[in-house]
């Protein structure tokens, strides 16, 4: 009697049946977190070459009062390029002196006054100018 | 006959062999310059080196020297 050598193959013709090779479980991707290099420094000066890693990655080194973080990373020339991010705080009062009410209202008035043309006349400040020669046109 | 082999060739082969050189893009740009032979790029590269970690091309020779045993 004929044995088959694989069993799988030994049915009928006409009924033989594929099997699809087994799936292997799909695993949900991991995410490989990648570590920041750099450390904490109390100026720009303490940071030294070395600390900077030659495969192109920017190094971090935040400030320890918190008002900064300098990024370095190499230049394919060789030198290193430093960035600076300083700290913005939230809701922090700008520099720039904001307009009152009252500059508004002094505005205003003087567009009033300017359209009624009742601009009074300004005396002209005297001009100081650096003539070589003397200023009187008197002849000899 | 055993044919002659340029070192230099085969120090950037052995370089280019190594991962972490082969798998580094600033090592790879230095190594573009050696291969290139532009000894004025390859000279403006090391004096950007020299300044950026302080030292003196005089002081760069005498580590090269200790470092390769040379005399």
């Amino acid at each position: 009697m004929y044995q088959p050598t694989f069993p799988q193959y030994a049915q009928p013709y006409g009924t033989m049946q594929y099997q699809p090779p087994a799936m292997p479980q799909q695993m949900p991707p991991v995410q490989q977190q990648r570590a920041i290099t750099g450390r904490m420094v109390g100026a720009l000066s303490e940071i030294v070459p070395n600390e900077v890693p030659m495969d192109g990655t920017i190094a971090y080194f935040p400030t320890v009062d918190g008002s900064a973080v300098f990024a370095k990373a190499w230049n394919p020339n060789g030198t290193i390029s430093t960035m600076r991010y300083a700290l913005v705080e939230e809701g922090e009062p700008t520099s720039e002196a904001q307009p009152t009410i009252a500059d508004v209202l002094d505005g205003i008035d003087d567009l009033r006054t300017l359209l009624r043309g009742n601009i009074p006349a300004e005396p002209k400040p005297a001009r100081k100018t650096a003539k070589k020669g003397s200023d009187d046109d008197s002849s000899d | 006959m055993i044919p002659a082999i340029n070192p230099v060739q085969a120090m950037l082969k052995r370089l280019n062999a190594n991962p972490a050189i082969a798998d580094n893009p600033q090592a790879q740009r230095y190594i573009q310059v050696l291969e290139s032979g532009d000894a004025q790029q390859g000279e403006e590269l090391a004096n950007n080196l020299l300044e950026t970690y302080g030292m003196t091309k005089e002081q760069a020779i005498e580590q090269a020297k200790r470092f390769f045993h040379i005399a």
